[in-house]
């Protein structure tokens, strides 16, 4: 097995249930009392660092 | 009984006046942020950048955070005087005028580019500009008191300082640059909210709704862990990227290690002993992992 090989098995394999886990802590924390473009807002927060994740994953491995 | 007045304020001392001043560029948080710009120029050059270029990059970097933080001093000059931790600073404790202190935030950042544009190169200006732009304007004007995840994004700011070392000796932003950036960006958060444990009580006193303060210990003790999960898998992609070896992957992998131990232990105890050490721990690691890269690279 490759370094570059082990490094993404264990990056796959550390990174994607945390963010299955962080995604389901903030549906779950989502305040009903605030209006739908503030729930918008909240949810693209929590987006933003997991589709930077996946872009950053699929260039590293591409590279 | 005798009854005592109190003397007239003596006129400041030019030294106090200006260990305040320096006071209000936070050196100790940018002594870190310099880390990580020299970093990325060690691994950016492929061994040890120019002596110069080196200097005035992190002359540069200095004053660009520096000039972000004394404007967050005038920004947030209201929260401060309610933080215990805060109530000492020179703006709120009334030894440096407001007005003074963001004209001297807005000059360091003028400066800043300046130096960087002229010593290394504009890129590199352009960026420690963003840097400031993003903590002054996403994180202390907007974010910080309007969201939970104020210090998620808003640790994009902390994150520049590496894109600046690397455009100043490449004159560009490659993939490792990003990759260096993610490096900073994905360990913010675990670091920040270890010290918002560690002082919730002062946020909560400021009505800054960090983690602690609006989704309680046990919420923020289970993040923290799950994005120290996150921040070493991204440490690892320098390496799935080809552009750092064994000695950096072995090093991510044991620094990565004990931190994700740290927010585990965290995770399983309340109380601040295992906040303390992950939060002190965190510091430590930022530096040592740019280390590793660096001599990895060398």
């Amino acid at each position: 097995m490759t370094l570059r090989v082990l490094a993404l098995v264990l990056a796959v394999a550390l990174a994607v249930p945390a963010v299955v886990a962080i995604a389901r802590m903030a549906v779950a924390g989502r305040d009903r009392d605030v209006s739908p473009g503030r729930r918008r807002l909240e949810a693209l927060w929590v987006a933003v660092p997991i589709a930077l994740l996946a872009v950053l994953v699929a260039f590293a491995v591409a590279a | 009984m005798t009854t005592r007045t109190l003397p007239a304020a003596a006129p400041a001392r030019p030294l106090a006046v200006v260990g305040d001043y320096v006071r209000l560029t936070k050196p100790r948080i940018i002594s870190l942020l310099l880390v990580t710009t020299a970093g990325a120029m060690f691994v950016a050059a492929g061994g040890v950048p120019d002596g110069w270029l080196l200097f005035w990059t992190m002359v540069g970097g200095y004053l660009a955070a520096g000039g972000a933080n004394a404007i967050n001093h005038y920004i947030d000059r209201d929260i401060d005087g309610r933080m215990s931790r805060t109530t000492g600073r020179p703006v709120v404790a009334g030894r440096v005028p407001p007005a003074r202190a963001l004209a001297f935030g807005v000059a360091l950042g003028a400066l800043s580019a300046l130096v960087l544009g002229v010593f290394a190169n504009w890129l590199a200006a352009a960026l420690a500009l963003l840097g400031l732009a993003l903590y002054v304007g996403v994180y202390t004007l907007w974010l910080k008191r309007t969201t939970v995840h104020n210090i998620v994004i808003g640790g994009s700011a902390g994150a520049v300082p590496p894109l600046v070392g690397w455009a100043a000796v490449t004159g560009d932003l490659s993939l490792s640059a990003w990759l260096l950036f993610a490096i900073v960006f994905y360990w913010t958060p675990p670091h920040f909210w270890a010290l918002a444990l560690i002082l919730e009580r002062d946020y909560a006193a400021a009505g800054v709704p960090m983690l602690p303060v609006v989704r309680g210990e046990a919420e923020t003790r289970r993040q923290i862990l799950l994005w120290s999960l996150v921040m070493v898998a991204v440490s690892l992609l320098p390496v799935v990227a080809g552009v750092a070896g064994a000695f950096y992957l072995w090093s991510a992998i044991l620094l990565g290690g004990v931190f994700c131990a740290l927010a585990a232990l965290l995770a399983r105890e309340a109380g601040l002993r295992w906040a303390r050490a992950t939060f002190h721990y965190s510091l430590l690691y930022l530096a040592l992992i740019f280390v590793a890269l660096v001599i990895d690279a060398a």
